[in-house]
């Protein structure tokens, strides 16, 4: 026998179950395999086992199999690490659900099934931090609750038509007397659409509904941040440690993630946007040599320093996995609250990283900045180490051999400044200013993606400065520092992010691959340093200017600002943020912060608002003052005289007026069926007297059977009524009610007022008498 | 409805009643037949007092009474007429049949063979006789009360279902309770009481009446309740043939003339549920169709039926 | 009785609640926060099914329809009408449990049957029946209902327990008299008893009335057309009022077999039979007595409520055990018109002494009446009555 619809229905919301789980265990693995393979066999035994039931497996070659599945699991849970145990816990339960697939379905075999699907769900749930997770945790329930009430429909079916035991013999009906298979006509199958579905909607709206603050409030004890384990896929960083000319990174135009970053005024929780685009420092690089920049060698990794001082700004920084440890940050970075273990700061390239242990998961951060002021990025920041090594900071033009080598730059340099008056060595600031705003304002150099056409003989910045002067961020910035260090200037490239996307739902940048950038630090010692830039701290001896040459790199990071695409990837990214934060990454210190504490609060103040003397006191006084309490006022006073009389009888009406038109508004509604349209039987207006004669007897177990006419009814209630001796008196009084009731239901009629209040009459003795057996 | 007409019923009710003793139902129902303008089938046993019922209702209208003594060998224009050679004036005259009557007592109409039924059931249904090519109108109003012996006696021409249904209702008789029947044999010591019924009615207040009932009101729900009981039997699995859109009709008719007898100008479910077994249990045509418990089983039958369908409210 | 209303965690609910604890605990003590997720999420199927079925068994009527009479064997009908009073929302598989006991013998467990509703749109009521045969005649207490549901997932079961039981009291199953019965019995008759001066099986003689064409002349009643001077033919009316006595001598012996016990009740049915062919036709002068435990006499004409009278007694009597001859019976002659055939319906042989003196105490003589004696266990009671065939399941 094919089983019947209900069944088929519940295999395939079963099957769905089982695609949901295998999807997220693949998306975690990487491996493709498992799912297709779960695809075909579903495919195969629906048809085989369940369709035209050629073949199934008995149990115990079940149970043989469901062996041998354990014992290559065994074989591969050896051989692995505790990371890989979880996949291969969740590659066993798929191997226990091809066994049971083959398997002659019963009920019981679809929860195995099931529960098979939710042990994967549990397991995916550590590789998959994301929110669709939760989405499809949300479609299980609703798939499950779809499914299960199939199959209790089915077996109901089956139960009831089963003939009981014992003397009799009796077969139980079922209404209709047919079963929703193909050929039936009883049981609608668009109710299981129209009624089953919304339910099922309605099941999982309510269970997301009922389980976000439980899981909010169960109890959290440790500070641990979220951490997905290592098989997150690893995301490479638009730049390496060298930048070699001529070559193109893989940043253009990736959107991938690299991190998002929120900015705090002081301890403060209100996040706030940076005026211009802020630029998240990576590394350095110093050294150039044939097309190559590259980093100095690094001094020893301190700590982050506690700076007290001067005003804080919090940046949280929340990284995808990378296969760099640079925490890309706006410097200089300072420990706020206490220090974090997990981070180290180069202090002569001011670069900021993870140790190796923390590289490949996703982690938050909170750092503090002294790099802020107000709204803006400082432009001149002080320097981490001194001395430093102003040599390897004047490269190649602290030789002359070298210095020969870049004819075109040297004298480039040279001409704008002598044409702009400014000598160099006496004014290094604004000689830097106004080299770096020489690739703005010369309006010769063009920003491009695209690979140049360069001269193989030339070096490639030679070439940018005087032949073909377009290129991307690392040809200016090149070009820059060379032009500086021709002039004197120690200076370095700087080599982290620009911009980022500013997420107006999360009030948060979030950067991508594609806001790699490079930009210029020039060197300014002793005097040099401008005090304005330091009011209120520490004048250094040494301080860096941030210069940055790349002209219009706006117009290409941030093409696709605004509309109304945007702003729903914006709210996306954000949900995902969310996610995270209050769900997959959830602990103590958050769930204080984040729930409980705001939650106490606005209890707090909620309850102050109502119980507060003075708030209420407050409320008076302004009501007192309020236009309508002036009138009060006047009102009390005058309320006798003609005017005030007037204003009593005229608020008499108006009050009338809406009662009544209230009152027709509602009754309208409810003729009209707008609070839902009512099934026929109850769509005709059932005057209220025989609703209330209906109410009245049902408690004594008479209710009109539906092919009983109301005056049969009656008749029979009244003959109920005369059964018993204290009731005998009020036997006749159904039958009056219902004549009356005809009257006006079908005949059109409406009852005079003796009929209408002998109606009354009857009706309130039925109510007053058989009160005593109402519920 | 003006309460003239009312008591216009009433009296013809009260009128039948004095002599058809115990029969309360049954009378009320030739009654609802005669306004609905319609016909009645009586079938029961010989005796019951099938043929006093016709009796008493046509001597309680003055109107043209005609009473057909169906035999085996009655002819069809023993019932419409014919004509006939006048020797005299050397012409065909018409003579009028007893058909020509406001009220149609037929006796026993199962009794002759199916030509001689057709040419009343034609008459019935058209109003009118057609004697070579010469159509005669049938005066009004016009009511056939047929009778029948149930189909198991001897010697009888069942009428087939398709002729069935040009009768409004089919009235099973029944005996009468025994304090009736002390009554019956008491009232007959003398004389038949029937013999001296006055008239109450005139042809004129009939026609008064027919009209009054096509003033009765049916609610739209009532109409939904009349349909789903005609739809139950044609869904019904253990008929073969269901009610015609002319038994809808009849019922509708039927329901609305029951109304006004009992003093209403407005149908109730009550009067559908009532009438549904008369009217339209001679309407359909069961599978493996038992000739001898045909009647009472399709009543059963359509009695169920109506139990489970649901009414309005 | 039970109480009302009942929630019943089932076998599922009890492994879902195990795997949900499993999981809350687990998350909760390993601090996975996703892990504790999914069991809240596990948590939301468990509260709809709680709350559901409270929800939907809060607000319904359900009612039983039994037929007026039924006799055993006969086809059994009980609608159940199951009434959604929620104005909002449908009903999802709800089941209806009827449970039956037979309370005239002592039975070990009531039989319960359900029906189905898989779906009850809102406001609206269906019916839906049950058949089957009650093979004893005797009371049957019907209920009460229990209404119940497990949707969703089928993780608990809740139910009402709704109405007052009911009795349905059973009528002896009726048997079929083959159509020359009386004429096959007195066939068998092997006593001296006289033959009644008319026969029984003769159509009754009903009026006179006028000849008509078509009338057979056999039926010509020439005297009366003589007298008259025109045609009168006599009216006849089939098997109209046929006046019967029956006696029922109900005896099992003190340790009955299962044979014993059939053919009390074959006697009954029997006797069951006869009465209710004889008040197919109104008028027949009835009498039956029964010997029993509490024995019985009643007479009447019959009619369908004499009919129902006798049904409703048959249906209770329970057998005696005396050896001795009821002498009851005899005395019963007495009141019996000699006229009237009588049938005496026994299960052990007539001792015809002990009927003779019992009759004579009365000034009864049997001689010259027709008594017609069935012994229930002879083989010739086939010949004119068989029982029912057993009703189609």
């Amino acid at each position: 026998m094919k089983p019947s619809l209900l069944r088929q229905l519940a295999h395939a919301a079963i099957a769905l179950q089982i695609v949901l789980a295998t999807l997220l265990i693949v998306w975690g693995e990487g491996s493709l395999l498992l799912f297709l393979l779960t695809l075909v066999l579903l495919g195969v035994s629906a048809y085989v086992t369940d369709w035209r039931q050629t073949f199934h497996l008995n149990q115990r070659g079940a149970d043989l199999l469901a062996l041998g599945a354990v014992a290559i699991s065994a074989i591969a849970a050896a051989r692995t690490d505790r990371q890989g145990l979880l996949l291969v816990v969740a590659n066993l339960q798929s191997y226990l659900q091809y066994v049971l697939m083959f398997q002659p379905k019963n009920t019981r075999v679809y929860w195995q099934l099931s529960l098979l699907s939710l042990g994967q769900m549990a397991i995916a749930s550590t590789l998959y931090p994301d929110p669709a997770f939760g989405i499809v945790l949300l479609l299980q329930v609703a798939l499950g609750i779809v499914a299960f009430a199939l199959l209790l429909l089915d077996s109901e079916f089956d139960a009831v038509r089963q003939p009981s035991a014992g003397l009799l013999s009796l077969n139980g009906g079922v209404s209709e007397s047919h079963r929703p298979d193909q050929h039936s006509v009883g049981f609608e199958l668009s109710y299981l659409w129209k009624s089953l579905l919304p339910l099922a909607i309605l099941a999982a709206l309510g269970t997301l509904i009922l389980a976000t603050p439980l899981f909010l409030a169960l109890p959290r004890w440790t500070v641990s941040t979220f951490e997905s384990t290592d098989t997150s896929p690893i995301r490479t960083v638009g730049f390496t440690d060298t930048v070699m000319l001529g070559e193109l990174g893989g940043a253009v135009n990736n959107p991938e993630l690299v991190m998002r970053v929120t900015f705090y005024r002081g301890r403060g929780d209100s996040a706030m946007r940076l005026v211009g685009e802020p630029l998240f420092r990576g590394t350095v690089v110093t050294r150039y040599e044939d097309r190559i920049w590259t980093q100095p060698t690094p001094s020893h990794p301190i700590p982050l320093p506690a700076e007290a001082g001067s005003t804080i700004t919090r940046q949280r920084i929340s990284v995808e996995p990378l296969d760099t440890a640079e925490i890309f940050h706006i410097a200089p970075a300072v420990t706020i609250d206490e220090p974090d273990s997990k981070l180290k700061l180069n202090p002569s390239t001011g670069r900021l990283f993870r140790l190796d242990e923390y590289r490949h998961r996703t982690l938050e951060f909170d750092i503090g900045t002294t790099g802020i002021r107000g709204n803006r990025q400082r432009t001149v920041l002080p320097s981490l180490q001194s001395p430093l090594n102003m040599q390897a900071l004047l490269q190649p033009f602290d030789e002359r051999a070298g210095a020969e080598q870049f004819p075109r730059i040297a004298a480039l340099a040279s001409e704008i400044l002598s044409e702009a008056g400014i000598d160099p060595m006496r004014n290094p600031l604004q000689a830097a200013r106004t080299l770096s705003a020489y690739f703005h304002t010369s309006g010769e150099f063009f920003y491009s993606l695209e690979a140049q056409q360069r001269d193989p003989s030339l070096d490639p910045i030679e070439d940018f400065v005087s032949e073909n002067r377009a290129g991307h961020c690392e040809y200016f910035a090149g070009a820059l520092v060379l032009m500086l260090r021709s002039q004197g200037i120690p200076a370095r490239m700087v080599i982290g992010f620009k911009g980022g996307e500013w997420n107006d739902v999360g009030k948060y940048y979030q950067v991508q691959q594609l806001h790699a950038h490079a930009w210029v630090e020039a060197l300014l010692i002793g005097n040099q340093v401008p005090l304005a830039e330091f009011a209120g701290e520490e004048v250094p001896q040494e301080a860096w200017l941030v210069l940055d040459p790349t002209e219009g790199t706006q117009d290409v990071t941030n093409l696709n600002r605004g509309g109304v695409v945007a702003s729903i990837r914006q709210a996306i990214d954000y949900g995902r943020v969310l996610w995270i934060n209050y769900f997959a990454s959830l602990n103590a210190k958050r769930q204080r912060q984040g729930i409980y504490e705001p939650l106490a609060a606005g209890v707090e103040a909620g309850a102050e608002n109502v119980t507060s003397v003075e708030v209420w006191q407050e409320r008076l006084t302004s009501l007192e003052q309020s236009r309508l309490g002036r009138f009060w006022f006047w009102y009390r006073r005058h309320w006798f005289s003609w005017r005030g009389g007037l204003v009593a009888i005229g608020f008499s009406l108006a009050a009338t007026a809406l009662f009544l038109s209230l009152r027709s508004a509602w009754k309208m509604v409810r003729r009209r069926g707008w609070l839902g349209t009512m099934p026929p039987a109850v769509e005709v207006p059932v005057l209220e007297m025989y609703r209330r004669l209906e109410a009245v007897l049902a408690p004594l177990g008479l209710v009109r059977g539906s092919s009983q006419t109301a005056f049969e009814f009656a008749l029979a209630a009244g003959g109920e009524l005369a059964d018993r001796t204290e009731y005998r008196r009020l036997a006749p009084l159904p039958g009056r009610v219902v004549t009356a009731f005809y009257r006006l239901r079908f005949g059109g009629h409406t009852l005079g007022k003796p009929e209408a209040e002998a109606v009354e009459q009857a009706l309130t003795e039925l109510e007053r008498s058989l009160d005593g057996h109402r519920k | 409805m003006t309460t003239e007409l009312q008591t216009l019923v009433s009296e013809l009710e009260n009128n039948i009643t004095q002599v058809v003793l115990g029969k309360a139902e049954v009378v009320r129902l030739c009654i609802v037949s005669l306004l609905a303008s319609d016909h009645v089938l009586l079938e029961d046993v010989p005796g019951v007092g099938k043929t006093l019922i016709g009796k008493a209702l046509a001597k309680s209208i003055s109107a043209g009474f005609s009473r057909i003594q169906f035999t085996a060998d009655l002819l069809p224009s023993d019932i419409t007429g014919g004509n006939v050679y006048n020797p005299q004036t050397g012409q065909f005259t018409y003579t009028r049949g007893p058909i020509f009557g406001n009220i149609i007592l037929a006796d026993e109409i199962n009794r002759t063979p199916p030509r001689t039924q057709s040419a009343l059931l034609e008459a019935m249904s058209d109003r009118q006789v057609t004697i070579d090519g010469v159509t005669h109108a049938l005066p009004q109003p016009f009511m056939v009360i047929a009778t029948q012996n149930p189909f198991e006696f001897e010697g009888t021409y069942p009428l087939p279902e398709s002729q069935l249904d040009r009768f409004l209702m089919r009235i099973a008789v029944g005996y009468p309770d025994r304090e009736d029947e002390i009554q019956v044999l008491s009232s007959h010591r003398i004389n038949e009481p029937v013999d001296n019924l006055q008239h109450v009615l005139d042809a004129q207040q009939v026609v008064a009446l027919q009209q009054g009932v096509r003033q009765v009101t049916v609610d739209e729900s009532i109409n939904g309740y009349l349909l789903d009981i005609v739809d139950a039997t044609r869904k019904c699995e253990e008929l073969r043939v269901g009610v015609s859109t002319r038994g809808a009709l009849c019922l509708y008719r039927a329901a609305q003339a029951l109304a006004l007898v009992e003093n209403r100008s407005f149908v109730i479910p009550d009067d559908i549920k009532r009438l549904t077994v008369p009217v339209l249990s001679h309407r359909v045509i069961a599978k493996g169709y038992l000739q001898g418990t045909h009647r009472q089983a399709m009543e059963t039958l359509i009695g169920r039926l109506v139990d489970d369908v649901a009414v309005p409210r | 009785m039970a109480r009302p209303r009942q929630i019943r965690i089932t076998r599922e609910g009890f492994y879902y609640s195990l795997v949900l604890a499993a999981v809350l605990i687990g998350a909760t003590s390993r601090q996975l926060n996703l892990l504790m997720l999914i069991g809240c999420v596990l948590l939301g199927p468990m509260i709809l099914n709680l709350v559901y079925g409270r929800w939907a068994t809060g607000k319904l009527t359900v009612h039983r329809r039994l037929p007026t009479s039924l006799h055993a064997g006969e086809r059994l009908r009980v609608d159940i009408q199951l009434a959604n009073l929620r104005r909002w929302m449908g009903l999802w598989a709800m089941r209806v449990e009827d449970q039956i006991a037979h309370l005239s013998t002592a039975q070990d467990s009531p039989a319960r049957v359900g029906v189905f509703f898989p779906y009850l749109p809102r406001s609206s009521e269906k019916l839906s029946y049950y058949e089957g045969t009650l093979p004893h005649r005797g009371r049957y207490q019907f209920g009460p209902l229990r209404v119940s549901t497990r949707f969703p997932m089928g993780l608990v079961k809740h139910s009402l327990v709704t109405g007052e039981p009911v009795e349905l009291l059973v009528h002896p199953k009726l048997g079929r008299l083959n159509p020359g019965w009386l004429k096959q019995i007195r066939e068998h008759e092997s006593g001296s008893q006289q033959m009644t001066r008319r026969g029984l099986l003769e159509a009754d003689f009903y009026g006179l009335r006028e000849w008509r064409p078509g009338d057979s002349r056999r039926w010509i009643h020439w005297r009366t057309s003589a007298r008259r001077g025109s045609l009168i033919v006599q009216q006849f009316e089939q098997r109209r009022s046929q006046n019967l006595a029956i006696l029922v001598d109900l005896w099992q012996p003190r340790n009955p077999t299962a044979k014993d016990l059939e053919r009390v009740e074959q006697a009954v049915s029997f006797a069951a039979t006869l009465l209710a062919e004889l008040c197919r036709k109104p008028g027949a002068q009835l009498h039956l007595e029964v010997a029993a435990v509490e024995s019985f006499v009643n007479a009447g004409a019959g009619s369908p409520v004499f009919l129902r009278e006798q049904m409703d007694a048959l249906a209770m009597v329970m057998p005696h055990e005396r050896t001795e001859f009821p002498e009851r019976l005899g005395h019963a002659l007495a009141m019996i018109p000699a006229a009237t055939p009588t049938i005496l319906v026994t299960t052990r042989p007539v001792d015809w002494e002990a009927l003779g003196r019992a009759a004579a105490q009365r000034e009864t003589p049997i001689d010259g009446r027709t008594i017609l004696e069935i012994e229930v266990h002879d083989d010739v009671f086939g010949r004119f009555y068989e029982d029912a065939s057993p009703a189609v399941v």
